[in-house]
């Protein structure tokens, strides 16, 4: 028998029982989060969606948030701020103009990427940190900021270099069907902590993450209003009025029935293209002067 | 369940062809049926009834259809005609009427039946076999369109006389052949289905969520190009994916697509494309009307018959009859006017392969005629319509895409094909299918079912 007549059939059925053993074994321990049971896709399936996602075999395992070591944890608390006695004024919104986001940073997904490259009004004067896909988990762990002629650097790392002060930052959609509310909202904390550590002065406007369309909203179980609305609520004890503040951009983006308003979008997710200005005057409608 | 999906390839597929290759030549006919029909009802349920009647009314009607009934066949052929136009109507006309996986390819199927067995073209009408055709899973869901002969040519199906049969070894070593022949054909259908046709679906994604109004002009062409290559690799990844699983379970290998891009005329290029369909429509439609035999009137007429058919079977919208009829100027102009002058031809043909092709796939993809018109002056700005048009557009898409392009452009050049064909059983070639079988199989793993990733903004 010629092997090399049936290599292909050899390779491809070595190969694939070789990863769903490996698969099988190493999902309870690395996989568990990339699998959607073997009743819905080949054991295979979740070693290669992780190692993909860069989780080998080899890479240890990362410790959960509520098992970090008692030290640290009495760290975090001593940061807790104490009881607030003094009661202070909240900062309140008022217009401006389009030079107010000179020392502005706009970090977020798809949907800001978008802002960039079809509002100029803000794109010629603001610094965007954007990048389809860009998660809250992402945004902080990842070394994702284009660097000229090095590599690639953290936002952190980017904001420790320029100073600024207005931040705004819109995430969200992408989370969605990915970790809990208490998650998403802990990793919002932990981004807008860092960013106050590192730009103390800077005001920080929480965008909302956009709705979609009616017709996208009744058609995906995962990408709809519902979910979104609920991710939103859950970052509102996150507001302060003082450094913190919460641009519900889909006041001025919805339908009547608090979807976003179909004729603004081509794909019922994003902004068309000419759909940008409600965005832009929202925010000129609502900048915070001190 | 598609053949694009996990469980198709690595479970459905390897447990039905050692199920098919453990009984013997006589029952796998009807093996396929079963599995063929079991696809059914995990894709479309709710209409497998239907395919099983329309098998057997026309099982019941071939049988007087070999007698040389014309009535039965002219009875016949309205029935299936028919069947395939009020679902397409029902859907027009939304009257909340699903329309049925593969009807479109099983009718066609069932009419070339009846008229090939009229026209004394097939030997004798099988229940196994008629079956086989017009429910075989390969070709359900698109194709390709094959003709009865397809079934008749099946090598394991052939029953050999003891005294002739081959040893246990060789007979195991035919069928190894045969399905590597086949993996391999399904490995490049796979890859250019899910690395270039459905990344490049992504860009005409994006060009949709700018709104065509706000795309730039080198952005209407770029999308125009993009659209072509995800539909023509869409459709050949497809077609591949079929025939490679036809060759593994012993039919012949059916190309639909041969090098359409390479041909020199818009008239050439039908014929190269999905080439199953268009001789379908020539054989069954075309000469019956008397195709070019009858001057030049009614060949433009017959043509023009031919070209509304196709328009409105590709969908019931005012674009698709755009589409078909701006096809049919193109060719009439190639074929009464272009042709008198071969070395202009010669170009002008090519040109137009090039050029006009993808418009008329942007007029395909368009649905709404007021898009097509804003799209249309996108793409030759004559008048300016843009709004909010970032002239920079383009270069923020290419970083993105121009892998799954240039894979495209390399694949549409006759070379790449004539050169797997020379070297397909070369070692090296099988290491590079390998490759690419995992390459398309992380691509998918990672865009199936998989929330985090599946979809992203």
């Amino acid at each position: 028998m010629k092997i090399k007549g049936y290599l292909l059939i050899i390779l491809i059925v070595v190969s694939a029982v070789g990863l769903s053993v490996c698969s099988y074994i190493y999902t309870p321990a690395k996989y568990q989060e990339y699998s959607a049971g073997v009743d819905k896709e080949p054991v295979m399936a979740p070693m290669l969606k992780g190692v993909t996602a860069g989780v080998f075999p080899w890479t240890p395992v990362e410790e959960a948030e509520d098992s970090k070591p008692e030290e640290q944890q009495a760290k975090d608390e001593e940061k807790q701020p104490e009881a607030k006695i003094e009661v202070v004024e909240p900062k309140s919104f008022t217009k401006v103009e389009d030079d107010y986001f000179d020392d502005a940073v706009f970090i977020g997904d798809s949907r800001m990427v978008g802002l960039s490259q079809y509002c100029p009004e803000i794109d010629s004067r603001a610094t965007f940190f954007a990048k389809k896909s860009l998660t809250i988990y992402n945004l902080q762990k990842d070394a994702w900021i284009d660097v000229e002629n090095g590599p690639k650097e953290t936002i952190f790392d980017a904001l420790s270099k320029i100073s600024f002060s207005k931040v705004y930052i819109m995430v969200g959609i992408n989370e969605i069907g990915r970790g809990t509310n208490e998650t998403y909202h802990d990793a919002y904390a932990d981004v807008i902590n860092r960013i106050r550590e590192i730009q103390p002065e800077a005001l920080i406007f929480i965008n909302s993450t956009m709705h979609v369309t009616k017709e996208k909203s009744e058609g995906d179980e995962l990408y709809n209003n519902g979910n979104i609305n609920v991710r939103n609520a859950a970052l509102f004890d996150l507001i302060d009025y003082q450094h913190v503040f919460y641009l519900n951009i889909n006041d001025m983006l919805d339908d009547a029935e608090g979807n976003l308003d179909a004729s603004l979008s081509g794909d019922g997710v994003h902004l068309k293209g000419s759909c940008y200005e409600p965005w832009h005057q929202y925010l000129l409608f609502n900048g915070v002067v001190d | 369940m598609t053949f694009s999906d996990l469980n198709f390839i690595f479970r459905a597929m390897p447990l039905f062809l050692l199920i098919y290759y453990v009984f013997s030549a006589k029952l796998r006919p009807w093996l396929l049926v079963v599995a063929s029909l079991a696809f059914y009802v995990v894709n479309d349920w709710k209409f497998v009834a239907l395919l099983v009647g329309a098998t057997i009314i026309n099982y019941g009607f071939a049988k007087l259809v070999e007698k040389k009934k014309k009535a039965a066949l002219a009875v016949i052929i309205i029935f299936n005609a028919g069947l395939l136009s009020f679902f397409k109507v029902a859907g027009r006309l939304k009257l909340g009427i699903a329309f049925p996986l593969g009807l479109s390819f099983y009718i066609f199927k069932m009419i070339s039946y009846q008229v090939d067995l009229y026209r004394e073209q097939i030997k004798e009408v099988s229940f196994r076999n008629i079956s086989a055709y017009f429910t075989m899973f390969p070709q359900i869901i698109s194709g390709p369109i094959s003709r009865f002969s397809y079934v008749e040519n099946n090598s394991a199906w052939a029953v050999v006389p003891a005294e002739e049969r081959p040893s246990k070894g060789q007979r195991f070593q035919a069928i190894l052949a045969m399905v590597e022949d086949g993996l391999k054909y399904f490995v490049i259908g796979l890859f250019m289905k899910v690395m270039i046709a459905d990344h490049l679906a992504v860009l005409w994604s994006d060009i949709k969520t700018i709104g065509y109004e706000s795309i730039s002009t080198p952005l209407a062409w770029l999308g125009a190009y993009a659209y072509s290559m995800n539909l023509y690799f869409d459709f050949w990844g497809y077609s591949l994916m079929a025939a490679g699983l036809g060759v593994m379970l012993g039919f012949p290998f059916i190309e639909n697509f041969i090098q359409p891009y390479a041909a020199n005329s818009v008239s050439d290029f039908y014929r190269r494309w999905h080439a199953t369909l268009g001789s379908w429509f020539r054989d069954y439609i075309y000469i019956p009307l008397g195709g070019s035999k009858k001057g030049t009137g009614r060949t433009i007429f017959n043509l023009l018959v031919v070209w509304l058919i196709t328009g409105l079977w590709h969908g019931m919208a005012v674009n698709f009859v755009l589409w078909a009829m701006a096809l049919l100027v193109i060719i009439l102009v190639e074929k009464f006017i272009l042709s008198k002058w071969e070395k202009v031809y010669k170009i002008v043909g090519h040109l137009n392969v090039w050029v006009l092709i993808p418009c008329t796939w942007v007029i395909f993809a368009i649905h709404s005629v007021r898009k097509l018109g804003t799209y249309g002056l996108r793409l030759f700005p004559v008048i300016n319509n843009g709004i909010a048009v970032n002239k920079n557009d383009i270069l923020y898409l290419l970083p993105s895409y121009w892998p799954y392009l240039l894979m495209g452009l390399v694949l549409v050049i006759p070379f790449v094909q004539t050169f797997y064909r020379k070297h397909k059983e070369n070692i090296l070639v099988t290491l590079v299918l390998f490759v690419m079988f995992w390459i398309s199989i992380i691509s998918l793993a990672n865009s199936a079912g998989n929330p985090f990733m599946y979809l992203r903004f």
